[in-house]
């Protein structure tokens, strides 16, 4: 562990000075995430890579937005507002891996937890797991939805 | 007269489970779909809970429940359709505020108000490849929707 803790501190030494090689990223990623308790000096270090993780798109859903893009290009005669719909719509799935996994939040009994561990409980999906930011903008974007297809709907019915 | 008093409540029963069951739990059966449920308890918790970006408490307080159900296989898009229309059979009191359809697509938004206040907006997405449901349960008037056209959405 020592050993471990002493490499990952070279490393980020190395990150720091934007020396590392993507391959040193994903092990220094790979670290934090695999290691919850970590020396208070390297908390914020931590707390940086799993907010860079939770950032990143997945191959297969990058790839999923990018087609949806280039299918909206395709279509011009879509009004702004009526793709603006359809983008939010592909967000409230983006995150949950489309079309691979059946979801569903569970929280009947909910456990107060020490802030390291918070994104283990306040989240469980089969499959997958989601950050309570995750799910905050997935509920903000189904908010956002409905907002703008009411929006929709009353430009349109005032054409 | 005490058979006819059962079979009444029973009826009830049966009516009330049916209606009980969610749109994403109903249609998570069907293969290769995306359903999922945020409950009104994980509101509680996202609302106690510091946004950089918004005041999320406010609108969580106002929402019981959100759903959203995709599938992006062609094949099972007519399942989720036929689920669906089931839940919309089982819940009566759903309005068809919006339809709009172009030749690849369709968009309906229904709205289903009860009496006690509580509002159940659901909005389908259908293009004949992929389906997108999205259902929101709670408190919010179609006016205070509109206050939430501009929120802080996505920061990925």
């Amino acid at each position: 562990m020592n050993n471990d803790i002493s490499h990952i501190k070279q490393l980020l030494e190395a990150y720091y000075r934007g020396e590392t090689s993507p391959r040193q990223e994903r092990e220094i990623s790979a670290f934090f995430a695999d290691t919850p308790d970590v020396p208070a000096e390297l908390e914020p270090d931590r707390e940086l890579f799993l907010s860079l993780d939770e950032a990143a798109f997945p191959d297969d859903i990058e790839q999923s937005l990018i087609s949806m893009i280039d299918r909206e290009a395709a279509r011009p005669r879509l009004s702004p507002l009526r793709r603006w719909v359809k983008m939010v719509a592909a967000v409230a799935v983006v995150g949950f891996g489309i079309g691979t996994v059946v979801t569903a939040l569970h929280y009947e009994t909910p456990r107060i937890s020490a802030p390291h561990e918070s994104n283990q409980y306040y989240s469980h999906l089969t499959g997958s797991d989601l950050s309570p930011e995750q799910v905050e903008k997935q509920t903000l974007a189904a908010v956002q939805l409905l907002a703008r297809t009411l929006q929709m709907g009353e430009s349109e019915s005032t054409r | 007269m005490k058979k006819i008093s059962l079979i009444i409540v029973l009826t009830l029963i049966s009516a009330f489970s049916a209606g009980a069951v969610g749109l994403a739990k109903m249609c998570s059966a069907v293969d290769g779909v995306t359903a999922i449920t945020i409950t009104k308890q994980m509101m509680g918790f996202l609302s106690k809970m510091q946004s950089s970006q918004f005041d999320f408490a406010s609108l969580a307080g106002k929402l019981n429940q959100v759903e959203i159900v995709n599938v992006t296989d062609p094949s099972q898009v007519a399942g989720i359709e036929t689920c669906v229309k089931k839940y919309l059979k089982n819940n009566s009191g759903y309005e068809e505020l919006l339809s709009m359809t172009d030749d690849e697509e369709r968009i309906n938004l229904y709205l289903n108000s009860d009496p006690s206040g509580l509002n159940e907006y659901l909005i389908i997405i259908n293009e004949s490849d992929e389906l997108t449901v999205v259902l929101l349960q709670g408190s919010i008037t179609p006016d205070e929707v509109s206050n939430y056209t501009n929120i802080p959405l996505i920061s990925f």
